[in-house]
């Protein structure tokens, strides 16, 4: 039909001005910071920054300690995150909801639970003092921190994948002779495995950045407790160089993960 | 025909709250369809024949192999059941190629595993497939798969569960019949649940209908469509006329119902003489008599609605009384008779083709 004949319902004439207006502020709160930042920080001394012992300490801390809690993350919220997804038991609703509370609730608020509980006097903090294990201001207790805030975005990711499976698929293989063991290894967990992934990468980025609950619990003591993003905090005040290179390299990595949680999602969308 | 074991033996109960299915069969045919109204329990009982759900008291057997018994605590996994089992919605493993998925059905994947995955995709057409993942197959096509998965582990039964539910109308008269060829060729026997006429008949020689829980008649094709055992297993079948009438007269295995003024024959079904009976008839056999011949007895009625259901015609004839009468022409033939609607008609009810629904009563 000739192209004046067609609904004009679907097409908008006339400029939107208010949208672009909108549009304009958004821009220049969300994107203009990062870009100016990446800016900033690409000069001459940027390699230096980075090869400042302080630097290198925290880089070298932020990685280690996100990879032991990411591994904890997959090594525990695999099952519960399996056990929320396939069964039914009295109470669920509510520990469902409990372990997404970490997601809302303020990090800061999360370090000082984290004390209350781990503290010398807290909850448990006595009772660990006395086998000799003190948490509080170490390294175990950054991850401890990581975990508390990054894990829950992992069960939930993971959660979705399993009740995404399909149960007739399982019953289907254990009609065919093969074990709950194999049915698991064999169906589920492909199918499950772009989820996984998906849960993986949104929980190190959260834990990449984790700032609150760690300077609180785990306080920022170079080279055991500070990591980059207390790193930063501290070097803004005596080495903005350096400041500037750790949160480059921040920035570039969180645009990497963002890059590769992307790809994960369009091949899961096209193999369903 | 007959086989020393039942190929299948079902007695059990499995209490849902809102539903009870408490089948009992005992089958000898090697090809046995559950045919039934949705929510008859069909499904539920293939999944306890699978072991995928378990019944709260009762036995089943198939080919003399007690898979559950609550009296001896006895109840098969799934694993060891050894059931080729084809879920409604073909449920292949989808991030597994055709061959992958056939390959996974095997019991033991020896050093002949390609070629005995080969040849199961030979059987079904697929060998050219092979490498596809299930989204880039059609639903056709998938079945297929699902079959010579359930194929690959050497089933001792077959058990398939509306096997075209999921696929378009010209797909599914085409599987139809590929699918009765193919299970011929194998041989294995097979248990289908369908709530299609159609299938049921051209796939199974026994039977099942269920309703409500419960196995209310086992027969053939034939017998099903000519004799159902009542009024609701009548209207199953699309035996869609009911005639009330009182019996007049029993002699030997026929009596005569007196049905609007006219004397209708038909078998005798235990009524006492004076009682009230319902006779059922098939629109496809409620006959026209030859055209220009002056035949007796005939039901005078005329035409109240004409339906088109491909190249035939559903009829809705209505009596003097009052009373609809379906019946099924083909097209060639209302034109051959030149029928219009409003028309006035006579057709014949052949003894043959009456038959008795069940309860005595009033």
């Amino acid at each position: 039909m000739p192209a004046r004949l067609r609904p004009r319902l679907l097409h908008r004439r006339g400029t939107p001005y208010v949208q672009l207006a909108a549009m304009a502020v958004m821009l220049v709160l969300l994107v203009l910071p990062i870009l100016t930042l990446l800016a900033r920080a690409a000069s001459p001394a940027l390699l230096s920054n980075l090869l400042h012992p302080a630097a290198v300490d925290a880089l070298r801390l932020s990685i280690v300690t996100t990879l032991i809690s990411m591994a904890l993350t997959l090594l525990l919220g695999t099952p519960v995150a399996y056990l929320l997804a396939r069964h039914r038991f009295p109470g669920m609703r509510w520990l469902d909801a409990l372990l997404d509370l970490p997601i809302v609730l303020p990090p800061v608020v999360a370090g000082v639970s984290l004390l209350l509980v781990f503290g010398r006097r807290g909850l448990l903090g006595g009772a660990l003092d006395h086998v000799g294990i003190h948490l509080p201001f170490t390294t175990a207790a950054v991850v401890m921190a990581q975990l508390f805030v990054a894990s829950p975005y992992y069960i939930r990711t993971v959660k979705g994948g399993f009740g995404a499976v399909p149960r007739r698929l399982e019953a289907v293989s254990w009609t065919l002779g093969k074990s709950e063991a194999l049915t698991f290894w064999r169906v589920t967990l492909p199918l499950v495995m772009p989820y996984l992934i998906e849960g993986l990468v949104l929980a190190w980025a959260r834990a990449l950045g984790e700032f609150g609950a760690t300077i609180v619990f785990a306080g920022s003591l170079q080279g055991r407790t500070r990591t980059m993003p207390l790193a930063i905090y501290t070097a803004l005040e005596r080495d903005l160089g350096s400041a500037l290179a750790l949160s480059a390299v921040l920035a570039v990595t969180a645009f990497a993960l963002l890059l590769a949680f992307r790809f994960v999602l369009s091949v899961r969308d096209a193999s369903e | 025909m007959s086989h020393a074991v039942p190929t299948l033996d079902l007695a059990f109960r499995l209490d849902l709250g809102s539903f009870t299915l408490e089948p009992e069969l005992t089958s000898h045919s090697r090809r046995v369809a559950l045919f039934g109204p949705s929510g008859s329990g069909k499904s539920l009982t293939l999944e306890v024949i699978t072991g995928l759900a378990r019944p709260d008291s009762g036995a089943v057997k198939v080919l003399g192999t007690t898979l559950f018994d609550s009296g001896s605590g006895r109840n098969l996994s799934p694993q060891r059941r050894r059931l080729g089992y084809v879920p409604q919605q073909f449920h292949l493993f989808p991030h597994m190629t055709a061959s992958e998925n056939v390959r996974y059905g095997l019991r033991d994947a020896g050093r002949d595993a390609a070629a005995r995955v080969g040849e199961l995709l030979e059987v079904v057409d697929l060998a050219g497939l092979a490498s596809r993942y299930p989204r880039e197959l059609s639903g056709g096509q998938q079945q297929r798969v699902a079959f010579a998965r359930a194929l690959a582990g050497d089933p001792h039964l077959l058990l398939l569960d509306e096997p075209f539910s999921a696929l378009d109308e010209v797909v599914r008269a085409q599987l139809r019949h590929y699918l009765a060829e193919t299970l011929e060729r194998i041989g294995t026997p097979t248990v289908l649940v369908t709530h299609d006429l159609v299938e049921a008949t051209m796939l199974a020689d026994t039977l099942v209908v269920m309703r409500r829980g419960r196995v209310v008649q086992v027969g053939g094709g034939e017998e099903l469509l000519l004799r159902p055992a009542d009024a609701e297993v009548a209207e199953l079948v699309g035996m869609s006329n009911c005639l009330s009438g009182t019996v007049t007269a029993v002699e030997g295995d026929s009596m005569t119902v007196a049905w609007e003024g006219h004397e209708l024959r038909a078998p005798a079904a235990g009524h006492a003489s004076g009682t009230r009976v319902t006779l059922g008839i098939r629109p496809e056999n409620v006959l026209l008599p030859p055209l220009g011949s002056s035949e007796v007895g005939l039901v005078h009625a005329h035409i109240t609605r004409t339906l088109q259901e491909g190249l035939s015609l559903r009829i809705t004839l209505t009596t003097a009384k009052g009373t609809a009468l379906e019946m099924l022409l083909s097209e060639r033939i209302y034109r051959r008779y030149q029928l219009q609607p409003g028309q006035e008609l006579a057709v014949r009810l052949e003894p043959h083709y009456l038959w008795p629904l069940g309860g005595s009563g009033g």
